[in-house]
């Protein structure tokens, strides 16, 4: 088998690289180790509008509910409410969202291969097991979308990503303040270094938390939760449903190396302040496929993938990353001091007209241009130092 | 979990959840545990229901309808087509095709949120017993043995029931009762408005080739084949030499192998303390391999007699057999007419096959359903049919 572009694990990122490096006129084959696309899920399945968008599949059968805002729980229990003007996230079925991600792209002419594993790279040619067998692939450019702990990227020795945290889930039945608004719980006893959340679908929710892995009790961090008193009241019985799983933060220092590049997970291409990958993960994609068709052809080489993606989200990426080291550093009483911050109605205010899931950045500088500039640098140092 | 329910449940497919949840909104106390962390995963089944017989149960809901058909149709060897629909009625669409990964977990949040308590990644490994009843089972969760007791267990743990074995009920199967199937879904296809079954050797030895719609350009293509029937031949082989010369431009976007047990019905389903729902009861239909329904009904039965036996207080196969009558005098009789039709079908040559497709030239069978249109067959052809002569009575 010989192929222009190669890309490994079809989750969002692969599907949408292997869509772009196939429009832009690749011979394409994309590889997935698992005999279905979507499994195990290891996202808690909550994708902001423009991620969405970024997706390019419109608003399929996958979309389970959609959320108009948040209730951020400070350990005090102090209630803030973040709501935008209009739906601002959908709740997705993952599985089937990343098979519409599969399908479009299969329908764009890349070729797809179920249960092949990658193995390893060896210049132009991939060796792979698919149904059993030992097989050889030639690609000019071959695309590692393995996610965290990418292969590809081990294979080739690309660095991984700078720190992971681990986040569990399950599904019951629970009685949300209101079904459109995600729950959002924040403190040291509860989720160390991230947070908890529960979100809501059709009288069920998704209740869970990512936290730093210094230790290794993320089930009894889980079982906690369950004691907060406000989930407690919420939430009776039943686990319908499991998802665990590692997210990435800070990209390696290089994500390409000779004719291979990492993208989506694989690259840290993740949003530090929510751990949601959908969203980087399909702009840098779309540049990785692109790149990939036209390096095929000897037009550019990958330089241009690692310099274009750092442009449109390297700003973004280290900001977050600073503002996710800051909040992870305070103490529960710095968070109950944050949350009554931002409580007070002209913050509440530019929550409403400028809060985005994917650029906390922009929010973060129209908070400092009207609130009281001392008490924010105290409280997010580093990273609020950075947008000046 | 707790020490004590009801009725515990042992299995989360659509035989299970709607047990539990007729349990639950009877007033029972319910658990129902899933050894998968996510319910519905792996799909190993074709995904086809009736549309009548599922909204006995649920509301349809489109994020779990993949597509709608408007009947089944049948290919012979030589390629002629017999459309059947099973609404003699109407020209609307009869058939759903599932997206199952959504309907079953849908099923599962529904007896959660009518009372049960859903437990996944909950393994049985065991019952426990007292004075010949059942009154419990062992269950493996995060690493630890629970001893959980109740007063019925139900099985649905699908095809060789383990709940079922360890109550004394031998659900065991020889190699020659199990289809063996393989499925893939594809894309870039286009895939007709009906539910397509091919018959014959050349598709599958034993069994049929079957496309089920399932979007816009996918379909589940698949096929079932008895391993007494195909020697050598590999179920996986055979799909794809279909694939490569009916549809080469499609692409395969997901692959799942199961076995469909295909030999009629289970001697017992109830013990003191215990009953058997769904594919653990082998109540799918040995003809078309469709079962989700069926559990369905069953589980709606099952759960109807749990509620009797604990208002009378005993549970005891003198109470619970009531569930065993009432399935077998509906779908069991049901699956005993498809097991004869099964029968008989896979003894015919292709060339037989073909003749009986031909006889039904002048027929318009579009509105038909599998009973009526086999008494047309007969009819016409009473000598290769003769087997079938009590089936219309």
């Amino acid at each position: 088998m010989k192929y222009d572009v190669v890309v490994v694990g079809a989750g969002p990122a692969g599907a949408i690289a292997s869509k772009y490096a196939a429009r832009n006129g690749a011979n394409t084959l994309l590889i997935e180790e698992h005999p279905s696309i979507g499994s195990p899920v290891q996202c808690a399945g909550l994708i902001s509008n423009a991620a969405l968008k970024e997706c390019e599949i419109g608003e399929g059968n996958f979309v389970l509910a959609k959320m108009k805002g948040a209730f951020v729980y400070a350990p005090n229990k102090e209630e803030l409410m973040v709501r935008g003007k209009d739906v601002k996230a959908y709740v997705i079925d993952r599985k089937i969202f990343d098979r519409s991600l599969v399908e479009h792209s299969v329908d764009e002419g890349v070729d797809f291969l179920l249960k092949t594993r990658f193995i390893g790279v060896e210049r132009d040619k991939i060796s792979v097991i698919s149904n059993g067998e030992h097989k050889q692939i030639y690609a000019d450019v071959i695309i590692g979308a393995d996610g965290i702990q990418s292969s590809v990227g081990r294979a080739v020795g690309i660095a991984g990503c700078k720190e992971f945290i681990t986040g569990l889930q399950f599904e019951a039945p629970y009685v949300a303040k209101d079904p459109e608004f995600v729950e959002i719980f924040i403190g040291n006893n509860i989720a160390p270094g991230f947070f908890a959340w529960v979100i809501p679908f059709k009288g069920m929710a998704r209740i869970g938390l990512a936290k730093h892995p210094n230790d290794s009790h993320t089930w009894h961090y889980l079982e906690n939760l369950l004691r907060h008193p406000i989930i407690a009241s919420r939430y009776k019985s039943s686990r319908t449903e499991y998802v665990l799983g590692g997210i990435p933060l800070g990209p390696p220092f290089k994500t390409t190396k000779d004719n291979v590049m990492i993208v989506g997970d694989a690259a840290g291409q993740v949003k530090p302040t929510s751990g949601g990958g959908v969203y980087m993960g399909a702009i840098c994609a779309k540049i990785a496929g692109e790149v990939a068709a036209r390096a095929a052809r000897k037009e550019t080489d990958l330089g241009e993938y690692e310099k274009r993606w750092r442009n449109a989200i390297g700003r973004e990426l280290a900001i977050g990353m600073r503002m996710h080291k800051s909040l992870g550093r305070l103490s529960d009483d710095n968070l109950n001091e944050f949350i009554s911050f931002l409580n007070q109605p002209e913050m509440r205010k530019i929550i409403t007209d400028y809060g985005d899931m994917d650029h906390p950045s922009i929010l973060l500088q129209k908070l400092a241009s009207v609130g009281n500039k001392k008490q924010l640098i105290k409280l997010l140092g580093a990273a609020f130092k950075t947008l000046f | 979990m707790k020490g004590r329910y009801d009725v515990i449940i042992v299995g989360a497919g659509p035989g299970g959840s709607i047990t539990a949840k007729t349990c639950s909104e009877g007033g029972l106390d319910v658990l129902l545990i899933e050894k998968r962390q996510e319910i519905g995963d792996p799909v190993r089944c074709a995904e086809g229901v009736g549309k009548d017989a599922l909204k006995k149960h649920i509301e349809p809901d489109n994020k779990w309808i993949a597509s709608e058909v408007k009947g089944s149709m049948l290919i012979a060897p030589d390629g002629t087509e017999i459309k059947m629909s099973e609404d003699a009625s109407s020209n609307m669409k009869v058939g759903y095709v599932l997206e199952r990964k959504i309907f079953d977990r849908t099923l599962a949040q529904k007896a959660a949120m009518a009372g049960a308590e859903v437990m996944v990644k909950t393994r049985a490994i065991g019952l426990l017993r007292s004075n010949g009843m059942v009154t419990g089972i062992k269950a493996m969760y995060m690493g630890e043995t629970h001893e959980i007791k109740t007063d019925i267990v139900i099985g649905a743990d699908g095809i060789e029931s383990k709940v079922g074995r360890w109550g004394g009920i031998d659900t065991s199967l020889k190699p020659g009762d199990i289809e063996t199937g393989v499925q893939f879904l594809v894309s870039n296809i286009d895939p007709g408005e009906y539910n397509k079954f091919y018959l014959g050797e050349k598709y599958a030895p034993g069994g049929y080739q079957w496309i089920f719609p399932k979007g816009e350009h996918t379909a589940n293509v698949g096929l079932g084949i008895l391993g007494s029937k195909s020697g050598n031949i590999r179920a996986i082989s055979l799909l794809q030499r279909f694939l490569e010369i009916h549809m080469p431009q499609a692409k395969i976007v997901e692959m799942v192998v199961g076995g469909v047990p295909v030999s009629g019905p289970i001697k017992q389903t109830v013990t003191n303390g215990l009953m058997l729902v769904g594919d653990a009861a082998r109540q799918s239909d040995p003809l078309t391999g469709g079962g989700i329904t069926n559990a369905m009904d069953a589980g709606k039965m099952a759960g109807e007699v749990c509620i009797k036996a604990k208002e009378k207080g005993d549970y005891s196969v003198k109470t619970l057999k009531e569930y065993e009558d009432k399935w077998r005098a509906t779908i069991g009789k049901e699956l005993a007419k498809s097991l004869r039709v099964k029968n008989l079908l896979i003894k015919l040559t292709d060339e037989q096959l073909n003749q009986l497709a031909h006889s039904l030239k002048d027929t318009d069978s579009s509105k038909m359903e599998l009973l009526s249109l086999l008494l047309v067959l007969f009819k016409k052809n009473p000598k290769l049919l003769w087997e079938l002569r009590t089936l219309f009575k």
